[in-house]
């Protein structure tokens, strides 16, 4: 059965009845969505923190001043390309002119439209999340999205691609699950051509040398800028909640303002004090966090912890690898942005994936952190065996970890409470003992 | 405060005087009050006396206890009743929990279940209802089972529906208990292995009470285990001694 969608669209899997009730959840969706940043920001004022984080927590609302440039940017012919993953290529897009959002949804609400589709099935609630948040409408920058970018590093995000063609243009990015091989290299090296062709097409621009240049070098003092605000982490300035919301604001924030605050706030950072110098020292790695999906961080530091360093898509990872360019011709230039996103990557859709526990051990190491937190999303199979992996290698290290499940819901706080509150007093009690 | 059974131990002299256990309510104050009082009463001490401490998920509730959390609980409770096991099983009514515990006593690593009821005391519980036996009597239904059936799925779910299977098959109840111990063995056995403890091992938690599911595990683990009189008080005696200082 196929109805017709918003623009022309034909709808192949979700019909007009499923959409207008979507639709219709609109406005809890983002009233829901409001109250949860705001409760949130709430709570990580009442602490001690640098004030540089005002300009962040200005950009932490979804639908609020950001969205509003945006609408404005595109009503003046502005672009702007909606993409899915850590993989879809920032440069890339920002060459052609176009702002790039990461749509990656941290929405409990906006579960419930793509719950219509989908069923209960035990999905990634990250990706029933951002399926809803399109189904309904609510996200007001989405809506501006001339295609939606989506790479594929696992079953969930593959699938979301192929549904979402019912509402909106999207462009799937194939991505290898064996990185470490010439074969692995070439193959994501073909999608990166295969973007800028699909962009020059939508565009009606040729990619220019000059262009990619340019964009490299704007992200490369973002990146630059992030990896020294990650060394600064180290001394405990800033809690590890404040830290992950200044990654994510660079989801869909315009990307120099971003350097430059980031920047400003590492100024601050050089000369501040340890915001909880007792506090149980956690490295949070596993399934992406995605603002305002604050569970697992808040609970983190609400009980005796603080996120020292992580080692999340939507946290270190986002800006942490440069653009290491051999070359400044056009191919040099695409191979330096396609190996900066396979390479270093360590999201758990790739095979043999050790670089993921060194990382882990090593950043642990450094940062003298003194147990890990793996978050699972219900559902994240690929996060939930390397998991497992993880807590072997540790635990041969003599490194205690915690893998805690949890979905888009309020229902399961308290038994991850719980389960968060005795690993940290384990923790102390290790350092009590040993100290 | 356990997610089903609120358990009291009045602990004195070094010695472990009276144990109790109510259901747990959403309000547990006054209940977990009457019984101290009972046990208090038939300590022959006068109501309302000595210090409490309150363990487990609702230990907010009761007012005026001083608190503790599960895990140090469990690692002062067993280090009262045998100061040499070295981890400790605790095998609940909504989750499954380690604890390892270094010689000296202190927590070293502990793992559980994730959000999962498989293997738990609510899991047996109503497979117990399933099969129409009272759940205080699934460890001994099983004595007499020649050949435990073979459960293949770990889902309270599906679980279910393949015991109400296997009745309609006219399998013998103590054949499909003896199956539902095992498996719940083998899932703990695992986590066990992962463990890699090679000292004392000991039981805790109403499931301990099971005496299938420890023949199970200590079938499966090919050692014996440490079985405590009353596995299900050791986190409220951990909490009990709590009071008295570090021992």
């Amino acid at each position: 059965m196929t109805g017709s969608g918003k623009g022309g669209r034909v709808l192949r899997y979700m019909n007009a009845e499923m959409l207008e009730s979507a639709r219709a959840a609109r406005g809890r969706i983002q009233e829901a969505a409001r109250e949860q940043v705001q409760g949130h920001l709430a709570a990580m004022r009442a602490n001690d923190r640098p004030r540089a984080m005002a300009y962040f927590d200005g950009m932490a609302d979804p639908f609020g001043k950001r969205a509003e440039e945006l609408g404005r940017f595109r009503a003046s012919g502005g672009r702007v390309v909606g993409t899915l993953c850590y993989f879809a290529p920032a440069e890339i897009f920002a060459a052609f002119g176009a702002v790039p959002v990461r749509f990656c949804s941290g929405l409990y609400e906006a579960v419930h439209p793509a719950n219509d589709l989908l069923g209960d099935a035990g999905l990634c609630p990250l990706v029933k999340s951002t399926l809803g948040l399109k189904m309904s409408g609510a996200s007001p920058v989405l809506e501006l999205c001339d295609l939606v970018v989506v790479p594929t590093p696992c079953d969930a995000k593959l699938k979301l691609g192929e549904i979402l063609q019912d509402t909106v243009e999207v462009h799937l990015m194939n991505l290898p699950a064996v990185k470490g091989t010439e074969e692995g290299r070439a193959s994501w090296m073909n999608e990166i051509k295969g973007l800028v062709r699909r962009l020059e097409g939508l565009y009606g621009v040729r990619l220019m040398p000059r262009m990619l240049r340019k964009a490299i070098a704007t992200y490369q003092r973002a990146q630059a800028a992030w990896r020294r605000f990650s060394a600064l982490r180290r001394k405990g300035g800033i809690w590890g909640r404040d830290a992950l919301l200044v990654a994510q604001v660079s989801f869909h924030d315009d990307i120099a303002r971003w350097t430059e605050n980031v920047n400003r706030l590492c100024d601050e950072l050089e000369g501040r004090p340890p915001v909880a110098p007792e506090a149980a020292r956690i490295m949070l790695g596993g399934s992406p966090v995605i603002w305002p999906n604050w569970k697992v961080p808040l609970l983190i530091e609400e009980s005796g912890g603080i996120i020292i360093a992580d080692e999340l898509c939507s946290g270190s990872r986002t800006m942490y690898d440069p653009v290491v360019v051999g070359e400044w011709t056009m191919e040099g230039m695409l191979v330096a942005v396609a190996e900066r996103y396979l390479v270093p990557c360590t999201c758990p859709s790739f095979s043999p994936n050790l670089d993921r526990e060194e990382n882990m051990l090593r950043r642990m190491r450094e940062f003298g952190a003194e147990g890990a937190v793996f978050h699972v999303l219900r559902g994240c199979h690929l996060n939930s065996l390397d998991a497992t992996k993880a807590n072997v290698v540790l635990r041969r290290e003599r490194l205690p970890m915690l893998k805690v499940e949890s979905e888009y819901d309020e229902g399961d706080l308290e038994q991850v409470r719980t389960r968060i509150e005795a690993f940290i007093e384990m923790i102390r009690a290790r350092r009590e003992q040993s100290g | 405060m356990g997610a089903l059974w609120t358990k009291i131990a009045l602990v004195g002299d070094g010695k472990v005087l009276a144990t109790g256990s109510v259901r747990s309510t959403m309000r547990p104050a006054g209940p977990a009050r009457e019984l101290a009082d009972v046990l208090l009463g038939k300590a022959g001490l006068p109501p309302g006396g000595g210090r409490m401490a309150a363990t487990g998920v609702g230990r907010k509730n009761i007012p005026g206890a001083s608190q503790l959390t599960d895990l140090m609980a469990f690692s002062r409770g067993a280090r009262f009743l045998h100061p040499a096991a070295r981890l400790i099983v605790d095998l609940g009514g909504q989750g499954v929990r380690l604890i390892e515990l270094e010689s000296d006593g202190t927590m070293s690593n502990f793992t559980t279940n994730e959000k999962c009821s498989t293997g738990t005391g609510c899991f047996l519980d109503i497979m117990a209802a399933a099969l129409g036996v009272d759940p205080a009597h699934m460890g001994t239904a099983s004595q007499n089972a020649r050949e435990p059936a073979v459960i293949n799925t770990s889902c309270t779910v599906f679980a279910e529906s393949e015991v109400v299977t296997l009745v309609a098959k006219k399998r013998p109840k103590e054949e499909i208990v003896a199956g539902l111990n095992e498996m719940v063995a083998k899932k703990v056995v695992a986590m066990i292995n992962l463990a890699g403890t090679k000292g004392d091992v000991l039981l805790a938690g109403g499931v301990a009470m099971n005496a299938g599911v420890v023949a199970a595990i200590e079938r499966a683990l090919g050692r014996k285990v440490v079985l405590p009189p009353e596995p299900n008080m050791v986190g409220a005696v951990g909490a009990a001694v709590s009071l008295g200082g570090s021992r």
